[in-house]
């Protein structure tokens, strides 16, 4: 495979593969087959469901078109040095058709910057937003305007984005093993059934249709929702928020101090609200959530949090090596389900407080007010 | 006629065919060339903030300085001109090779960038390459981790039977002029201003108030209280006018 990425340097993953029967049924009818990262995660069911529910295939984006899409894939997993997400983005582009030579060369333009002006708006708003430094926002969004994206595209750039924050994370963290998908496309029987696989991803790629703009939502992060609102990615976000907000093995109380300290670090301040909204009504006393977003721990919380709360910042900007021998450590002091959830909340997290600003918020009003 | 015609057929398609050859080659050596562009942007992160170096590739050297509010460590070994002095030139660079990577482990493990040594000393930055509202903590806990590498380095030294090592810790937060400077031969992504004077001239405090890790005002009205600290006497420094108020630490987070 041409590319820059196969030789980051990548940690063993030491999450024991395990079956869930119920998931893999799920994934071969939305894919056709089991992702190679399912039997990794299935000890956070909603993180799984969520990977399916987000995936810009399927049938989340009503305007934006999949080519633009599947460019966006290499780039932002490029960018956050996703080995594993990478080698599905370059797989998928052999799947259909798409020779080596030509992928190099797109990665090339891409470099150059060769690309055609529309292409190139997008790239560097997907750039802007994943790198988050400082966020994407009103400014970004007018370059996409100008550079010709309804307003529904541009918040779908910025939902493929965000979901591509999410899954790069879930599976960089854990370490997925990357290697046989990065070989996948050179194999001899890969050349000969690749038809066939062009069939079963096409089938399975679904365009999604605008629908009735939900009634107003009240739960966390509604305000990131309501601004989708008549397109299926906000319904899609919606039933993502609920899955992670829902009992599971870490504490509601926790996942909100997890996303606080995401927002904290990139000073999204839609999510810190939120956050400490969720905070209070958990019952933490505003003293005690402030001292431990300052400093990220406090004698009054728990072990699992104050263990967890200095990690969340390091899933914000790493490099993958040093972040995954961060990760095994923090793992082999928490239950596989603890570890895993904790992994899919803050991928979840930096996606959200990368959405937040790109789609919301000052100084346009929003951009549903963009003319 | 027709052998004529043939013959200016036969050579232009091998004028097409040599022109094709060559657009593609140096198609190939143009993204070639891209993708080392690539791969060296990939490596610059490691000396200036990605977004620095995009900022550099597309608008020049100058478009890289920012104002930015970061904490400065200043390093130095005590004694250090006394013991280049006692010992031979490659003991000392050994001495001094097995000193540097320890410090710089112990402040990387902590989001810290060593920015440069200086002779003997070490400067180090936090928060100038992504914002870092933990800064101050991560500066004392780095020099809190640079205090017990030592502790360890010395042990080995001793086993070596070298001599053991010293060193002041010097600690300032404030803002500073980031970004790439220097001259056409020689440019570095740095921090520049007064913060990063007074975080050299605290650590020079640590021979007045014997003490390893000293740090400002600044730094502690940020810092996790459940780091034990003890307040030092006001001494004047060299370029400011009032004297400045130094913190040691005792005990850690």
């Amino acid at each position: 495979m041409n590319t820059t990425l196969n030789q980051t340097e990548w940690e063993t993953c030491w999450l024991p593969p395990t079956r869930d029967r119920e998931l893999e049924a799920l994934a071969k009818r939305e894919y056709g087959m089991v992702p190679p990262n399912l039997r990794y995660l299935v000890h956070c069911p909603w993180a799984v469901r969520a990977s399916m529910l987000l995936n810009p295939d399927r049938a989340v984006l009503a305007h934006l078109d999949f080519g633009l899409s599947d460019l966006l894939g290499l780039i932002v997993s490029q960018e956050n040095s996703c080995r594993f997400c990478f080698a599905i983005a370059n797989y998928l582009l052999r799947v259909q058709g798409m020779s080596d030579e030509r992928i190099a060369e797109l990665q090339a333009q891409l470099a150059k910057g060769a690309l055609d002006p529309r292409t190139t708006a997008a790239v560097n708003f997907a750039r802007r937003m994943s790198r988050s430094q400082p966020a994407a926002g009103a400014a970004d969004r007018r370059h996409l305007r100008e550079a010709g994206f309804s307003t529904e595209e541009v918040l779908e750039i910025a939902f493929v984005v965000a979901f591509l924050s999410f899954v790069n994370r879930l599976n960089t963290i854990p370490a997925i093993p990357p290697g046989e998908l990065e070989r996948m496309p050179d194999r001899w029987f890969f050349r000969l059934m690749r038809p066939l696989m062009a069939n079963v991803v096409a089938s399975h790629r679904k365009r999604g249709q605008p629908i009735a703009p939900a009634p107003a939502r009240s739960g966390p992060y509604a305000g990131v929702v309501q601004a989708f609102g008549g397109l299926p990615a906000g319904e899609a976000l919606a039933q993502t928020l609920d899955g992670l907000f829902a009992p599971s093995a870490l504490s509601r109380r926790c996942k909100a101090l997890l996303m606080a300290v995401v927002a904290t670090g990139l000073g999204c301040r839609a999510s810190l609200d939120e956050s400490r909204r969720l905070l209070a009504a958990e019952g933490l006393d505003e003293g005690v959530a402030g001292r431990a977003l300052k400093h990220l721990h406090a004698p009054e919380l728990d072990a699992v949090e104050n263990l967890l709360l200095p990690f969340a910042r390091d899933t914000i900007w790493f490099q993958p090596s040093p972040m995954q021998r961060r990760a095994r450590e923090l793992s082999a002091q928490l239950t596989a389900a603890q570890f895993v959830e904790a992994v899919g909340v803050l991928s979840f997290a930096n996606a959200l407080c990368r959405l937040a600003p790109a789609v919301m918020g000052p100084p346009d009003g929003g951009i549903r007010g963009q003319a | 006629m027709i052998a004529l015609l043939g013959a200016a057929l036969v050579v232009a398609v091998a004028v097409l065919v040599r022109q094709r050859t060559q657009a593609r080659t140096l198609s190939a050596q143009l993204e070639a060339a891209a993708l080392e562009q690539q791969r060296l942007q990939q490596s610059c992160a490691r000396f200036a903030p990605a977004y620095v170096i995009d900022r550099i590739a597309t608008d020049g050297i100058e478009s890289s300085a920012e104002r930015k509010e970061i904490t400065a460590l200043f390093a130095d070994i005590v004694g250090y001109t006394s013991l280049s002095e006692r010992l031979d030139a490659p003991v000392l660079a050994k001495l001094l090779n097995g000193y540097y990577q320890r410090m710089s482990d112990a402040i990387s493990a902590h989001r810290g960038h060593v920015s440069t040594f200086l002779g003997d000393g070490i400067l180090a930055y936090f928060g100038a390459f992504e914002p870092n509202p933990w800064q101050s903590d991560d500066a004392l806990k780095a020099a809190l981790a640079m205090r017990r590498a030592l502790d360890d380095y010395n042990r080995e030294l001793e086993a070596d039977q070298l001599p053991r090592l010293a060193i002041g810790i010097g600690l300032h937060r404030g803002m500073v002029l980031a970004g790439l400077v220097g001259s056409r031969e020689r440019t570095e992504y740095a921090c520049v201003g007064r913060t990063v004077n007074v975080a050299a001239r605290v650590q020079a405090l640590t021979r007045e108030h014997s003490v390893d890790v000293l740090l400002t005002e600044e730094v502690r009205a940020r810092l996790d209280p459940s780091f034990r600290l003890r307040p030092l006497p006001a001494t004047p420094v060299k370029g400011i006018a009032e004297p400045v108020v130094t913190w040691t630490v005792t005990e850690s987070a």
